[in-house]
């Protein structure tokens, strides 16, 4: 009897180590799959001292509220920490916001033309309007002509596969540093997420590497 | 036939858990902390450290069941997980908490918070059927019991 439960106690252990152990391994085993990075993006889609203390990369989608809002708290910071900041901006569009990608294309063009922060802000500010719209194309045209872009040169951009391949770079980047939501910063390499982690986090960890 | 039924729907009731904790588990915290965040019901404070604690919850649940080990506890564990879950979400329509997706599986699922919740009654009724009757086939609880 004495033995049979010795027996029956040690399958248990067994058993128990083995389903804790085999997912904890596949866990860390797929988390060591990040790949080195040295981030970077076209001038015109950096703002701020390229020799400041603290680089910010954030990876955003147009179509994402919550990015709009951080939007607004990464304004206040490159202004509040002015000359010590920098952002790097790119593209994350999610294949489950209709016209993400789109957005993020010509935003792009826009910045082909020296115009990325203007129309980004724009996509921000209206994205009520344009993420129902049904022809955001129309739309586009219009932001363009509102920030003084020239619509032909921009409407050509946005068909050129080349454009598409930036934004698709940027996400297979995203990728490959399980950057799995948006919006994502890496504030001198530390991640955060979202406009509240930003706003705490993010602003602690700003404020910790501009006194040391 | 009932003891096979039983057991493919305690794959299934574990599998969604090891997929969602996985998913989680191996995603940095911070984006798991920004879905939490979201629904705007733990202190910010508490919030990095619940959201690397939950996905191995839901990992080890989920395996656990599905394996059949300590069966009962485990599918009591998944349906007070699913109770909670369901509760959160309610309580997100209650507040009028704008919530894009429910953050269940990360971004891989993206449900939004109405199919969730009516997922999870679905979930909580494989949970008590894995309760009542989760053991009985191919599950590691038997084999354990062998030596009785």
């Amino acid at each position: 009897m004495t033995v049979s439960l010795q027996h029956r106690a040690i399958r248990d252990l067994l058993a128990g180590a083995v389903l804790i152990a085999a997912p904890t391994l596949a866990v860390f085993v797929a988390k060591g799959t990040q790949k080195p990075w040295i981030p970077d993006c076209p001038a015109y889609r950096q703002k701020g001292n390229p020799d400041a203390k603290v680089t910010i990369i954030e990876f955003s989608d147009f179509q994402c509220p919550d990015c709009a809002r951080a939007a607004r708290t990464v304004k206040e910071i490159l202004t509040q920490y002015d000359p010590d900041i920098r952002l790097l901006m790119k593209y994350h569009p999610w294949w489950f916001h209709r016209w993400a990608k789109k957005t993020a294309i010509a935003a792009e063009c826009a910045g082909k033309q020296g115009k990325f922060w203007e129309f980004s802000d724009l996509l921000f500010e209206k994205q009520g309007e344009w993420a129902q719209s049904n022809d955001v194309g129309k739309l586009m045209d219009s932001y363009a002509q509102s920030v003084h872009l020239n619509i032909h040169a921009h409407k050509k951009c946005r068909e050129d596969p080349a454009v598409t391949a930036v934004v698709e770079s940027d996400l297979k980047e995203a990728k490959d540093h399980w950057v799995d939501a948006t919006p994502t910063f890496f504030i001198n390499g530390v991640r955060v997420t979202g406009s509240g982690q930003l706003r705490r986090e993010g602003i602690r960890e700003i404020k910790r590497i501009l006194e040391r | 036939m009932r003891q096979s039924l039983a057991f493919i729907l305690r794959i299934i009731l574990g599998g969604v858990f090891i997929v969602a904790g996985f998913q989680h588990a191996v995603s940095p915290a911070q984006e798991f902390a920004a879905v939490i965040e979201a629904y705007s019901i733990l202190p910010p404070s508490y919030i990095l450290l619940f959201a690397t604690i939950l996905p191995w919850v839901e990992l080890f649940v989920g395996i656990f069941v599905a394996a059949g080990y300590h069966t009962r506890f485990s599918a009591a564990m998944t349906g007070l997980l699913l109770l909670s879950f369901e509760a959160a979400l309610i309580s997100t329509k209650i507040r009028g908490v704008p919530l894009e997706h429910c953050g269940c599986f990360a971004n891989a699922f993206p449900l939004t918070p109405l199919q969730t919740m009516a997922l999870d009654p679905v979930l909580l009724g494989l949970a008590v059927l894995a309760f009542r009757h989760g053991r009985e086939c191919m599950s590691l609880d038997r084999w354990i019991d062998q030596g009785r």
